[in-house]
């Protein structure tokens, strides 16, 4: 079961719905947070659904955090479009709430006049990289040919789970076109480098014009975390190959 | 119909702005304070919520940590008559309070329990539900929670604070994001308890007597929580894991 809570309904010029839900780095995340935040974006709605975690978020404060996704939306004072941002703090846990929650959460955003759907995820590879690609994905081959021409690296095998999978793929039954902007990322940290990979080819695919200063200093945070996590995996290399380990190991993947 | 609510009473005869819900949880915390409420202020049951998602033979440990891969065993219970798991409703007349002693659904059943238990409150006349668990923080002592900050500042003016930030599981935290969804207040006093990695729901009758004593100053009900320990010890909580 899903509770929708529209606060308001925007009047928006064709909007494009961008959008990143919690995953592997939060990667998507982070960017729509940063955009909502960098736009100055207003609470359109909210979702509720009862296949989230089974919790409330108790804050520091003494106030509480209910587990919803949320809708924002902004008015492009130029010519280019309106966006719908949606983001949350929560992705439903099993299949049927996934499915449902982004067929609700698209038939809303075409109430709200979207013709695009842009969802951001992350590219697992396992691996720190100094400047993540962004990877990407099209329901059309029109779409595909568009992200090429924005240096996106396209995907042409392998999946998109969860809700930032979903997302832009049903969007296709729904008749708008869907992408998925995907920033190469460990998968071991949050990392505000690929989000602001991600985002920047958003950016500029949208010509929308958003400060990144607040990701930059987040992402150079990242920067250390990687070279603090980089020196301990490579003192532990060196104390193992004292004890006599003689291959050197590859960081394993994991999930 | 799922989840249903089954009335043993009239509802008129029911006249509460307050209710205190409870459910199975960290060491028993919860648990132990409502069923102490109802053995010693004797409040009627009115209503019992019953549903295809309360396993009697649970799947995952905790109860308050489902997986929606494993729903558990349905079944009857034989602890006294033969019966079958619910939320039960009670109302006690001299303080005009309802107690609402929980129940762990499965995963599928989590929020439509929740959701169903505000409703039959907020039917009742609730504005106010005062929700009582347990943290694994440690110590002693009592934390709160709320859904206003009026209601925090209430609370701060009892002496509380906000000692607890993390995830709240399970019906009882349900029960909050309920009331906040429906228009109802919500307070959540935590009573400090020390988590048991092995039995995580090994009752803490001391940890519900201190949480029990700061309840009575707020509603100003006259308990005597003396033996609390000795009952606590006479029967302790037993969950069933498959």
């Amino acid at each position: 079961m899903i509770e929708i809570k529209v606060h308001t309904k925007p009047v928006l010029r064709s909007p494009k719905l961008v959008g990143g839900l919690p995953g592997s780095g939060y990667v998507g995340k982070l960017a729509a947070d940063h955009l909502i935040k960098e736009l100055g974006a207003h609470l359109a709605a909210e979702i509720y659904s009862y296949s989230f975690p089974p919790q409330v978020l108790l804050k520091d404060d003494g106030t509480i955090e209910l587990m919803k996704n949320e809708l924002y939306f902004w008015n492009n004072p130029t010519e280019g479009p309106d966006l719908l941002i949606m983001t949350g703090n929560a992705q439903a846990v099993n299949p049927e709430g996934q499915y449902e929650l982004a067929e609700r959460i698209l038939g809303l955003s075409k109430e709200f006049g979207a013709d695009s759907v842009y969802m951001m995820a992350a590219y697992i590879t396992g691996r720190y990289v100094d400047r993540p690609k962004v990877f990407g994905a099209a329901t059309t081959s029109e779409a595909v040919a568009e992200l090429e021409e924005n240096s996106v690296t396209i995907m042409k095998e392998g999946s998109v789970v969860g809700m930032n999978g979903l997302l832009f793929a049903l969007a296709k039954l729904q008749g708008i076109r869907g992408y998925c902007l995907l920033g190469e990322t460990s998968g071991y940290i949050v990392d505000a480098k690929a989000a602001q990979a991600v985002l920047e080819v958003l950016a500029k695919r949208l010509d929308i014009k958003v400060n990144m200063v607040d990701l930059e200093n987040r992402a150079k945070e990242t920067e250390k975390t990687i070279r603090r996590l980089e020196e301990l995996e490579r003192k532990a290399v060196e104390q193992a190959t004292k004890r006599g380990v003689s291959r050197e190991r590859e960081l394993p993947y994991i999930s | 119909m799922k989840t249903w609510v089954s009335y043993l009473s009239e509802k008129s005869s029911i006249s509460t702005k307050t209710a205190i819900v409870a459910s199975p949880g960290l060491r028993s915390v919860g648990k132990i304070a409502v069923n102490y409420l109802i053995d010693e202020l004797k409040p009627i049951l009115f209503a019992r919520l019953f549903s295809h998602h309360f396993p009697l033979i649970y799947a995952t440990m905790p109860t308050y940590l489902p997986s929606p891969d494993s729903p558990g065993d349905v079944g009857a219970d034989l602890t006294e008559d033969a019966d079958i798991p619910s939320i039960d409703f009670f109302y006690e007349g001299k303080n005009r309070l309802i107690f609402v002693r929980g129940y762990q659904a499965n995963f599928d059943g989590q929020y439509e329990a929740a959701s169903q238990t505000i409703e039959t409150l907020k039917e009742a006349g609730v504005d106010t539900v005062f929700v009582l668990a347990g943290h694994g923080l440690g110590g002693k002592g009592v934390d709160v929670a709320a859904t206003s900050a009026d209601l925090l500042d209430q609370m701060k003016r009892l002496g509380l604070s906000g000692g607890y930030a993390g995830p709240f599981l399970g019906f009882s935290g349900l029960a909050v994001a309920m009331s906040v969804l429906r228009g109802i207040h919500a307070v959540c006093l935590f009573s400090r308890t020390t988590p048991n990695l092995e039995e995580p729901e090994s009752p803490d009758p001391e940890a519900a007597r201190t949480l029990l004593d700061k309840l009575s100053e707020i509603l100003k009900i006259s308990l005597d929580t003396s033996k609390l320990r000795r009952s606590s010890e006479r029967s302790t909580p037993t969950v069933r894991y498959a």
